[in-house]
């Protein structure tokens, strides 16, 4: 990775073994599993999987947002800035929600409350992270914010359901930036939006990222979002991550199983292909992960070796890790 | 074979229904509650320890004892007695009444919303009309027309439950109505009076059950309310309510006998609140938080 | 707004007029003779006759009923008492305030302390202070107002001789003759508003706009208070009209125990006395009181939230908004 950062030696954003549970019905949901990730700052990392791998848990994690009932942080460390997040008092990790950590939610039709003012909503969070008890202040720099992701400042006085979808994605986002954080945890924030609103709302976060240099942790399933935004991607399977490198290097030689067959579900435009390959079978139950490598049971190349023991990641080349027993296999074979 | 299908399907929907109810244990008290309390009622003419309108001059006002478990009323009764045997009254004109408003509101509720239009234009201005006078003067009102008594109170409460089932009913169906599943229906070509009774009334029905269930204890209460202020049932059948009335102007020498005509009609009506939380959560999930 | 204000109220006529038909068929069905009960037993076949003529009991009932419609909305004339001769516009002047009083105080302790108890009991959930909320509940909703009233009295009555059991005072000494009564009247509402309170609030917290609320940084405090609490009051403002009704009927009962000389202890010593112009005039006023507090209602409802504010403002605003969005 690259040496950018040299006020320290830890990447600006470190997730090491990080384990999250829900309780649900008496049982132990495994939402994440062991997953350690590192992002720099201006630097933009993908988190690609299925709903349900992870994705969004690992997210409110780092803003430790998780909802109360029944999730718990087993185990793990989040550094941010060297800081460990996980360890801070609740009213340090407050100033830092919004603040240096924002989120964008998935989905803008319920992220926002629906009896305040939008203008207000994003005053909110400029009144909670600054210094000044100037409410004007606030509301300047709101409608400041309200023009730069394109409404016009006097729609600062609109309800939320006066506003479109798009519309209501770029409040979030306002909301989201108007403290110019460090990291950005966008949480699949084009989902829900209509496909040609969904350019121009990724357009935009590209291009705030890039003034205010801000880490982006981008959660999608969407390999065309990642091709659009990321510099490096991570995939995510049964709450792990099963592999990592950069966006090249993911696009141009996927080598696990699951991301090729991810791949092989996105129709080519060139070929002319009569059926998409979907990948077989679903994802595992997460209140009952199978041993040995989660993918086993769905994989075409599996082995006696799959399913005994947790897989290690395997080092395909420069900056991609795969965690899959076959690489070490093949990477054998080569020596 | 679609018959057994459907059979099967039904089968399992109710058992899933009384499996979920069994294990709500809240819901079970109540129902044990409800269930001890009707058969008591039942039987009360062959079990209760004295004739409920057995006057006994030497036990005037006698406190609880062994002889009296709630001990005696001004005129020597024994009130353990009377209020097994008022349950009697008391159970039976909430159900009765319930039954009857029901039936009526469910019948204008699907007459208004199968017809729509001018006619459930109609119902509805003429439901508004009723529903601009609180429930309980209106019940006042009409036992001022109808006179006190057993009969005219089951009538005046069943009057004055049909508005609320009817809109109740009403409502469901134009919420159901939006449903995708209508459109579908509709596009197989199903008739009106199919759709509504074989695919809007089941899915309407959970709501009005449990809203009969918590109108039942509502009943039991607004019934006594109405015996107390002396115009349901009067003294001296022992209804709850009217024994309630009757012993408060004995309140400073006797209270006891205030204590527990007041404690059977909470009782009842806790173990009726229990019992239709439980089947709401059982009937529709969706509601359950 | 105010347009929607003057709708409303235009509304308001013909459910009135409504209950003023219903009330005056329902009354001709009453047992008794209305002569005879005014002038008694002892009256003389010549003297009732006369006092029929006198009162037009023999004209068609159409002719009855457009009298007295015109009566009571032309004239605001509800006619007089059979049995006291008092005019009973005036009477119920005189006691409407209190019913009123009671009422209200009803309400105010109802959301008062029932609101706090399910935001309590929601921010708990399935902790002890939870369980002890929704226990307190279900007994609330169980005991009979009435039977609670009697219970206060014979306790802080009684017993303590805190509080008085009957009557009315005047000016601030007044106020501790409502505390029994409007605390005995309140518990079946107090319970039914926390109980809605808190499966609001549950619905709410999980709601997408508090995890973002949350990830802004704003204390927990807020997320509730600011975020949570005001989207929460909207299911209870839509029973609050329902509540203030069954208020409204169980200030009549409350009344009669408390000997409060209010709109029930008159109408229900009306309906014993078979004094039926009082029944019915007062009918139709407490009807009417209601009608005007359910728009009160609607438009608290409005002020909450503006989704229905929205639908309130008029048609070309409401365009304009559509154009806009």
């Amino acid at each position: 990775m690259s040496k950018k950062d040299i006020n320290t030696n830890m990447p600006f954003l470190s997730i090491k073994d990080l384990r999250v549970e829900y309780k649900s019905d008496g049982q132990i949901v495994h939402a994440v599993n062991d997953v350690s990730l590192q992002l720099e700052r201006g630097k933009t990392l993908g988190l690609v999987g299925e709903t349900g791998a992870g994705k969004t848990t690992i997210a409110k994690s780092i803003l430790r947002i998780l909802p109360d009932v029944g999730s718990r942080i087993v185990n793990g460390e989040i550094h941010l800035d060297g800081e460990n997040l996980l360890k801070l008092p609740e009213t340090e990790m407050r100033k830092i929600r919004g603040n240096k950590v924002s989120m964008i939610f998935q989905d803008p039709m319920t992220a926002l409350n629906p009896v305040l003012r939008v203008g207000d909503q994003i005053a909110e969070v400029v009144r909670l992270h600054s210094d000044s008890n100037n409410s004007a202040e606030h509301e300047k720099r709101a409608k400041e914010m309200l023009e730069i992701v394109g409404i016009p400042a006097e729609r600062y006085y609109a309800y939320p359901h006066q506003f479109s979808g798009g519309m209501k994605q770029r409040v979030v986002i306002a909301i989201a930036l108007a403290c110019n954080p460090d990291l950005l945890l966008a949480d699949e924030p084009t989902t829900a939006l209509d496909v040609t609103i969904q350019a121009q709302v990724l357009d935009l976060i590209a291009e705030l990222r890039n003034k205010y240099n801000t880490a982006m942790l981008l959660i999608t399933h969407d390999m065309g979002v990642v091709a659009q935004v990321c510099d490096n991607v991570a995939v995510i399977y049964a709450g792990n991550i099963i592999e990592y490198g950069s966006k090249e290097q993911i696009f141009r030689h996927p080598s696990h199983p699951y991301t090729i067959g991810l791949f092989g579900a996105i129709p080519d435009m060139n070929e002319d292909e009569e059926w998409l390959h979907p990948i077989e079978g679903l994802p595992p139950d997460p209140t009952d992960l199978p041993q040995g490598c989660s993918f086993a049971p769905r994989c075409k190349f599996v082995t006696d070796a799959c399913c005994k023991e947790s897989i290690s990641m395997y080092k395909t080349e420069d900056g991609h890790d795969c965690r899959c027993c076959r690489i070490a296999a093949v990477k054998k074979g080569e020596d | 074979m679609p018959k057994t299908i459907e059979k099967a399907k039904k089968q399992s929907e109710f058992v899933r229904i009384i499996k979920q109810m069994s294990k709500n244990k809240m819901a079970m008290l109540g129902l044990a509650i409800l269930s001890a309390e009707i058969i008591l009622a039942i039987l009360s003419p062959y079990i209760i320890p004295y004739d409920y309108s057995h006057m006994d001059m030497v036990n005037t006002f006698a406190k609880p004892s062994f002889q009296h478990p709630f001990g005696c009323d001004d005129m020597g009764r024994d009130i353990f007695s009377r209020i097994l045997y008022g349950a009697r009254y008391s159970i039976s004109i909430g159900i009765i009444a319930v039954g009857i408003g029901t039936f009526f509101g469910c019948t204008i509720g699907a007459t208004a919303g199968y017809f729509g239009g001018q006619v459930d234009n109609v119902i509805m201005r003429f439901l508004d009309v009723i529903q601009a006078i609180p429930g309980m003067l209106l019940m006042i009102v009409i036992s001022a027309v109808l006179g006190p008594g057993y009969f005219n109170t089951i009538i005046a409460l069943s009057i004055g439950s049909i508005s609320g089932m009817a809109r109740l009913l009403r409502a469901q169906m134009l919420k159901e109505r939006e449903n995708e599943y209508i459109e579908a229906a509709q596009s197989i070509n199903c008739s009106k009076f199919r759709i509504i009774v074989s695919h809007l009334l089941p899915n309407c029905i959970s709501p009005m059950i449990v809203s009969a269930t918590m109108g039942v204890a509502q009943t039991i209460t607004v019934a006594a309310g109405l015996s107390f202020i002396g115009l349901g049932v009067q003294p001296p059948t022992p209804e709850w309510g009217a024994m309630l009335s009757a012993a408060r102007q004995f309140i400073r020498q006797a209270p006891h006998l205030v204590y527990f005509p007041g404690l059977a009609i909470a009782v009842t009506v806790l173990a009726l609140n229990l019992l239709g939380d439980g089947l709401r959560d059982a009937l529709d999930p969706k509601l359950k938080n | 707004m105010l347009k929607y204000v003057g709708k409303r109220l235009i509304w308001m006529i013909p459910i009135v007029l409504g209950v003023a038909i219903l009330v005056f068929v329902m009354m001709t069905f009453c047992p008794g003779r209305p002569e005879q009960i005014i002038l008694g037993a002892t009256a003389t076949e010549a003297e009732l006759a006369a006092k029929r003529l006198e009162l037009g009991l023999d004209d068609p009932f159409l002719i009855r009923l457009g009298r007295y419609m015109s009566d009571v909305f032309i004239h605001f004339d509800l006619g007089k008492s059979w049995l006291t001769n008092v005019d009973i516009m005036s009477s119920i002047w005189e006691r409407l305030p209190r019913t009123l009083m009671l009422t209200v105080a009803t309400l105010l302790i109802s959301v008062g302390v029932g609101v706090p108890l399910g935001v309590i009991a929601a921010i708990k959930q399935n902790k002890w202070q939870d369980s002890l909320c929704m226990v307190l509940a279900l007994v609330g909703v169980a005991v009979p107002n009435f039977w609670l009233a009697l219970l206060l009295v014979l306790q802080f009555s009684v017993k303590l001789e805190w509080l008085p059991a009957l009557g009315i005072g005047t000016g601030l000494a007044g106020i501790k003759y409502y505390i029994l009564p409007a605390i005995s009247g309140s518990t079946g509402g107090l319970a039914n508003c926390a109980r809605q309170t808190r499966s609001a609030m549950l619905d709410v917290i999980r709601a997408d706009y508090i995890t973002t609320a949350r990830s802004k940084g704003v204390p927990e405090r807020d997320v509730i208070i600011k975020h949570a609490l005001k989207n929460s009051l909207i299911p209870i403002i839509t029973v609050m009209g329902t509540m203030f009704g069954q208020f409204l009927g169980g200030a009549m009962i409350i009344e009669t125990i408390f000997s409060i000389p209010g709109m029930g202890t008159y109408i229900i010593g009306a309906v014993n006395s078979r004094d039926y112009p009082i029944v019915q005039g007062g009918s139709i006023f407490l009807a009417i009181t209601f009608s005007f507090c359910m728009l009160i209602v609607d438009l608290l409802y409005a002020m909450v939230d503006p989704r229905i504010k929205a639908q309130y403002a008029s048609q070309k605003k409401r365009r304009k908004v559509k154009v806009n969005a």
